[in-house]
């Protein structure tokens, strides 16, 4: 049961845009979507609601598949497209009652939804304006809304915080947490530090092909804890950086001084030992060490060594 | 609670209803049509000096060339630059209700538009005898006339995303059934008599002439049904 993809490819014209992709989500969870510009996101994301047809492989929702099921299927998904079209004509209420409808929820559970989704996601205040007059920030949000009116058990959301200032960030990440409770939430996003805050599972995309499938607790396992020092010298930030790469060879290692302290952030496979020689390098260097604390996982430089290479400047199909 | 989707067509024309009657593209298009046949009306029966009917339907079979397309070019354009045909056929609705919807909300405003014309009838009849028959006869044929070309225009509008070329195209198309009986001298034999039959005013011209005859109508109908289909292949090919 839930949302199942094997074997999926779409080719455009000659151009491969997926290549055969393969996942399941078999529990609520979000599942967070990466993948530098073009890498087939928004196609893989299409061929899950059913928007596209695939090349091959099949897309299945609780086993039926979505391009031989009966419509109804489709009312099992909420998605907010990448663009976020809405019919700007109409007010909000008058466009979330359209959706909710459309979903075949009745007059009743539409009342029901709609106090709902207004109340989440905060457009209370902007419910009997036309939409056109909505700024970008209150359109994700009927965007969002509208994804999720009909209570669907899979949400697909193509970069869902986008437009939104920080505030309405925190508040939509809240909202999509609490809904990954009971319901597949499936998101993409350019935004790293979003998928550590949210995600479950991480996949990353590139040129169409999965690179990375793996549980937010194997990433923390992986070679690139991000570990964090920070020391109080005269020296320059470049030198106290220069200093660390030798001695502790990270995968990647970036230093920033403010006022008489130096932040140093180190990727690398965190353990005691490598603290043990941090601490070493500092008292033979002479720099006080005022604070060591790992940050995580370093998806940043997961993502970069894995999408390395591809054409940034491609355009998502 | 989750009703069955059979409800999507009433949803889909109510949004579509909702929409034509918030932009004042339509608006336009209805009253420009409007000024345009109650002038030529007006002029026409004052010149020939005869009480009938037959010269509005001709006209309005013309007019109908320029005023439908303009109707139902933004149908399925406007959804595809906005992009809001991604969010449609991602709910529970199948091809053929969403397609229904667009041809059945431009086909209400025809009808809409079309009401105000009993006017001319009214005005005709206070001049002289009209056979209440022959202008029945004569609506009907517009009814069914416009049921074609809405269908021929909503397929011209699924073709692009852009307003103007859909006119265009629409109006392309209707030209080229409006215009086949008149070039007929151009050929003879059966060819001339194939011409003929596939040309839409001649249908029209029967229809108004008092005489509704079953071949007219399956002629309209079938128009209907073949832009019907065209549309739903394509929408079908382009998702493909």
């Amino acid at each position: 049961m839930g949302l199942e993809i094997r074997g999926v490819s779409k080719l455009f014209g000659s151009k491969t845009a997926v290549d055969n992709i393969s996942f399941q989500i078999n529990e609520p969870s979000v599942v967070g979507f990466l993948g530098p510009n073009g890498a087939g996101k928004t196609t893989t994301m299409r061929m899950i609601t059913g928007y596209l047809a695939a090349t091959e492989g099949e897309v299945a929702i609780d086993g039926l598949r979505v391009d031989q099921a009966h419509v109804g299927l489709r009312s099992k998904i909420g998605y907010l497209p990448e663009s976020n079209p809405l019919y700007t004509e109409m007010e909000v209420h008058e466009y979330l009652k359209f959706a909710a409808q459309l979903s075949g929820l009745d007059a009743a559970a539409t009342s029901q939804r709609l106090e709902f989704v207004v109340e989440r996601c905060g457009l209370r205040e902007v419910l009997y304006d036309p939409i056109y007059r909505l700024s970008k920030g209150y359109k994700q949000r009927v965007g969002l809304a509208q994804a999720m009116i009909h209570d669907p058990e899979i949400l697909i959301l193509d970069e869902p915080t986008s437009g939104l200032d920080p505030n309405q960030v925190i508040g939509i990440r809240g909202l999509i947490s609490e809904l990954a409770k009971e319901k597949f939430v499936v998101l993409s996003t350019h935004i790293l530090s979003e998928v550590q805050a949210l995600c479950n599972r991480v996949l990353i995309i590139n040129r169409g092909k999965l690179v990375l499938d793996a549980t937010a607790d194997e990433l923390k396992h992986r070679n690139t804890g991000l570990l964090s020092i920070v020391v109080k010298t005269e020296l320059p930030a470049e030198k106290v950086a220069e200093t660390f790469e030798k001695a502790l060879e990270p995968n990647r290692c970036s230093a920033k001084k403010s006022g008489g302290n130096v932040n140093v952030q180190l990727s690398l496979k965190d353990s005691d030992e490598v603290r043990e020689r941090a601490f070493d390098l500092c008292v033979s260097n002479n720099f006080k060490m005022l604070g060591l604390s790992n940050s995580g996982t370093d998806l940043e430089n997961i993502f970069r060594e894995l999408t390395l290479g591809s054409d940034e400047t491609g355009q998502q199909q | 609670m989750k009703q069955d989707s059979n409800n999507s067509l009433k949803v889909l024309l109510k949004k579509e209803m909702l929409i034509a009657l918030k932009t004042p593209s339509a608006y336009v298009v209805i009253i420009v049509f409007l000024l345009i046949s109650g002038y030529l009306f007006a002029d026409g029966l004052f010149l020939s000096n005869v009480a009938t009917l037959r010269p509005f339907f001709s006209l309005t079979g013309i007019l109908f060339l320029f005023f439908i397309p303009a109707l139902t070019m933004r149908s399925f354009s406007e959804e595809f630059r906005n992009g809001t045909l991604e969010v449609l056929v991602t709910h529970p609705v199948s091809r053929t209700r969403l397609i229904a919807a667009k041809l059945l909300s431009s086909y209400l405003i025809v009808v809409a538009t079309l009401v105000p014309t009993i006017f001319y009838v009214v005005v005709v009849a206070s001049l002289g005898n009209i056979d209440p028959g022959t202008a029945f006869a004569g609506y009907l044929g517009l009814l069914f006339l416009a049921a074609g070309y809405v269908s021929a225009g909503v397929f011209a509008s699924s073709l692009t995303q852009n307003q103007v070329v859909a006119f265009i195209i629409g109006l392309f198309i209707l030209f080229i059934f409006f215009i086949l009986d008149k070039v007929t001298a151009l050929t003879t034999g059966p060819v001339a008599y194939i011409m003929q039959y596939a040309s839409s005013d001649f249908h029209l011209a029967s229809f108004y002439k008092g005489a509704i005859d079953f071949r007219d109508v399956v002629y309209f109908l079938g128009v209907t049904i073949f832009f019907s289909t065209m549309t739903s292949k394509w929408l079908e090919l382009r998702f493909k």
